[in-house]
């Protein structure tokens, strides 16, 4: 499913707790025919997440309140929201990093700062995979 | 007394360990072959050399007395003297050592068995016989020994018995009983003599044992200590490698933050300029510039922790105006702490006069304290108190005290609070636009100073952190390093020639140093700006030069994008610019029209910035030139000497120079 075909936009929900990175993402996913819903805490992406069921979450794990570890965690470990891919942000970059980004239950894992057709492509392959 | 008793069991200790040496050469270092003998071969061979020559004498006696054949008179003289050697060699010889001198003995029993049958069990030998038998083999060999020698005693009596008869007879020769006497009592001796020197080898080997012991417990002690200190120092070693990994992890996602919204909104700008409003473009682009002066704070701030880290971070130890620096930096952070609804309430004790240290560092401590306090405020009241306390005849302490009225802290968070990007919410202090460094910074600057910062704080109450410097730090606790390599301003005094005194160069002079006479002055006329330059402060700078603009300003830059960007600040502020690409061009440009000011990079081709002022300053007319040195390089120390000795040059005074002055 892409964007520019003739059905619903995907709606994508962006879990960032910078300001100014939170808007920069969601004017550049919107640009590409996305819906972008946002959350600036892993308790918010939560909730948001159970009422919205997004199509694809992008996870920032940088986050106050409940970080996007524990975020993931709780993500998968819910029937309501066990099926929504979600993409692991972290400006960490540590090797470590992916792996326990994919333990915790994400499905693709990404570095800041963002390198934008990467993301994209890396969304898009989540957005066509079949539902399981 | 005591000591005479403490000196006695030294030596009683020092001869134990004497004596048990010896008795351990004696009884272990003896080997034949590289076989080692059994101690109880040596012990044997003189108690049986004086054993059987006094036991043959007795027995050569009464043999001597009833005129015995010359055979029997010839075996118990070889016994006598042979015997005890041929024993001793074959004992030494043997495979077992011990086997076979044990056997000796038990041969022993024989042949002193088969001498009182001989004799017809003479009273006096027979005596002799078993007393020194029964002593010699309890003490040597025990009582199997013993049991067996004197089973063997029996055997030889049988055997002589069977030869040439049992018989009993019960006078005795007076030489023989004199000989008997003699023996007992010589044998009485040497074995006494001999268990004499066994008890002291046992007394010395028993203390030489408690002495070991004692050394084996200290040194168990100290392996235990050791073992204990490098578990701890393993912790120790780990906790900083995972602190370590922590504060590299948490700086990687600080740095790549701001990078992150700076490449994302310029590449989002390159997709949408054409389409967007311009106040759209402006708003995106304060972002980055906004996102871009943050990552250049944070920057610099890792910097200055990792030059403390290393030991590298060099303190000023100037005077300055302790209350001037709070009026500056007061008025900096009004604006802050009023931005929550806060009010700033600064009370400055009268005489808190001339403190020595490093202004720059006292700046940013205050500046960092206030605006945290600005922060995590609201529509509250942030105080700051500035006191000096004497506390002796020439040392004191300013004391700067900021209080807010905010959210506190628990005990909890406040433990954490000056560790460098571990504080309380990192999340937090990023929504205030902070780096987390801050207090960190803070905290290591105070102490390098000499002094300290700390916190008090009850939670839903306030905060308050109060700032302890020494007011005249001592040589020792400071360096004399000059400045301080991330300070982007540093003026230093020239002399500025009587009739220019009017001239404007304003809020430059800092020092509290008198004229050097009457007809001269001390002012600052050089000012640093860093790279990349802070435009704001640029002008400013500017507009303390002239107010209106209109004055004209040559820029001496070798980086075209540099001199760009440096003339349209300098147009936009109304002055008209001439430009030079390097010293000697910017010399020719000086000729052609003095100019009202310099800005001059320092590392370019052909003439730098340092041999340009030196040459510049020659002329008597453009002394009076003010020069702001901008500089992407912190500045090295040679430059900046040169830098002051062209200023000395400068002045017609002899006298040595005021130390440079720090002001930003």
């Amino acid at each position: 499913m892409s964007a520019e075909d003739g059905r619903a936009a995907p709606r994508i929900l962006l879990v960032e707790d910078n300001e100014l990175n939170r808007d920069m993402l969601t004017r550049r996913l919107q640009r590409r025919g996305y819906a972008v819903l946002s959350a600036g805490d892993g308790a918010e992406a939560l909730a948001v997440a159970e009422r919205e069921v997004p199509d694809l979450i992008l996870l920032d794990m940088s986050l106050p309140v409940l970080d996007g570890w524990q975020a993931a965690t709780r993500l998968k470990s819910s029937p309501a929201t066990h099926d929504i891919p979600v993409i692991a942000l972290t400006a960490h970059a540590m090797a470590s990093d992916r792996e326990h980004a994919l333990a915790v239950g994400c499905d693709d894992f990404d570095t800041k700062p963002v390198e934008l057709p990467r993301l994209l492509g890396k969304i898009e392959a989540l957005l066509e995979r079949p539902a399981m | 007394m005591a000591a005479r008793a403490e000196a006695g069991r030294t030596s009683e200790s020092a001869a134990a360990i004497r004596a048990s040496e010896a008795m351990r050469a004696r009884a272990t270092s003896e080997t034949v072959a590289g076989r080692a003998v059994h101690p109880l071969v040596a012990l044997d061979y003189p108690i049986r050399i004086a054993g059987h020559a006094i036991f043959m004498m007795c027995i050569g006696s009464l043999l001597l007395a009833r005129a015995a054949p010359t055979p029997v008179l010839s075996a118990a003289v070889l016994q006598g003297l042979v015997w005890p050697h041929l024993a001793f060699l074959a004992a030494r010889r043997s495979r077992n050592t011990k086997r076979t001198e044990l056997l000796n003995l038990v041969f022993d029993g024989f042949l002193a068995g088969a001498w009182t049958a001989y004799v017809n069990f003479n009273p006096w030998t027979s005596t002799l016989y078993l007393s020194a038998l029964l002593l010699a083999f309890l003490s040597i060999g025990g009582v199997r020994l013993t049991l067996a020698a004197l089973a063997m005693t029996v055997v030889g009596m049988l055997a002589v018995g069977a030869l040439v008869g049992l018989h009993f007879e019960s006078a005795v020769p007076p030489i023989t009983a004199a000989l008997s006497i003699t023996g007992v009592g010589v044998y009485a001796v040497l074995f006494g003599l001999k268990s004499h020197s066994q008890a002291k080898w046992l007394v010395a080997s028993r203390r030489l044992s408690q002495v070991q012991s004692r050394n084996i417990q200290e040194a168990n002690r100290l392996l235990a200590l050791a073992r204990d200190e490098s578990t701890a120092a393993q912790a120790r070693a780990e906790e900083a490698n995972q602190a370590k990994s922590l504060f590299l992890a948490n700086m990687s996602h600080e740095l790549r933050t701001p990078l992150n919204a700076i490449i994302g909104y310029s590449e989002m700008l390159q997709e949408e300029a054409s389409e967007l409003e311009p106040a759209q473009i402006e708003r995106d682009l304060q972002k980055i510039s906004g996102a871009g002066k943050h990552l250049l704070g944070l920057i610099n701030e890792v910097l200055d922790l990792s030059k403390i880290e290393a030991g590298k971070m060099d303190v000023a130890r100037e005077p300055f105006d302790l209350a001037q620096l709070v009026r500056d930096v007061t008025s900096t952070a009004e604006r802050a702490v009023a931005q929550q609804g806060n009010t700033l309430v600064v009370r400055v004790e009268d005489d808190v006069g001339v403190v020595v240290g490093d202004a720059t560092k006292v700046r940013q401590i205050l500046l960092n304290l206030l605006s945290n306090a600005g922060k995590f405020t609201k529509q509250g009241t942030v105080t700051l108190d500035v006191d000096r306390r004497e506390y002796g005849p020439r040392g004191a302490w300013v004391v700067l005290r900021v209080r807010d009225t905010g959210a506190g802290m628990t005990s909890e968070q406040q433990a954490r609070l000056f560790q460098a990007f571990t504080q309380v919410d990192v999340t937090l202090a990023r929504k205030h636009g902070g780096t987390g460094l801050g207090l960190a910074l803070s905290r290591r600057f105070a102490r390098l100073m000499g002094g300290d910062v700390e916190v008090e704080s009850v939670p839903g109450v306030g905060t308050t952190f109060t700032v302890r410097l020494p007011a005249q730090p001592s040589d020792v606790a400071l360096s004399h390093a000059v400045h301080d390599a991330q300070q982007d301003t540093r003026t230093f005094p020239v002399y500025r020639p009587p009739h220019t005194a009017e001239m404007p160069v304003p809020q430059l002079a800092m020092s509290d140093a008198p004229p050097p006479d009457a007809a001269g002055a001390m002012l600052t006329t050089t000012e640093f700006l860093g790279k990349p330059v802070d435009r704001d402060r640029l002008t400013r700078l500017l507009r303390t030069f002239h107010p209106d603009g209109g004055g004209h300003a040559l820029v001496v830059e070798d980086d075209p994008a540099m001199r760009d960007i440096l003339r349209r600040v300098l147009e936009r502020e109304g002055w008209s610019v001439a430009e030079a690409q390097s010293g000697r061009a910017a010399l020719a440009c000086v000729h052609g029209r003095v100019p009202d000011l310099v800005l001059l990079d320092l590392m370019m081709p052909e003439m730098d910035g340092v041999d340009f002022l030196a040459s510049f300053r020659l002329v008597q007319a453009w002394q009076t030139v003010p020069v702001v040195v901008i500089t992407a390089k912190t500045l090295a120390e040679a430059n900046l000497v040169s830098l002051e000795r062209y200023a000395a040059e400068l002045s017609p005074v002899a006298a040595p120079l005021p130390p440079p002055v720090v002001r930003s």
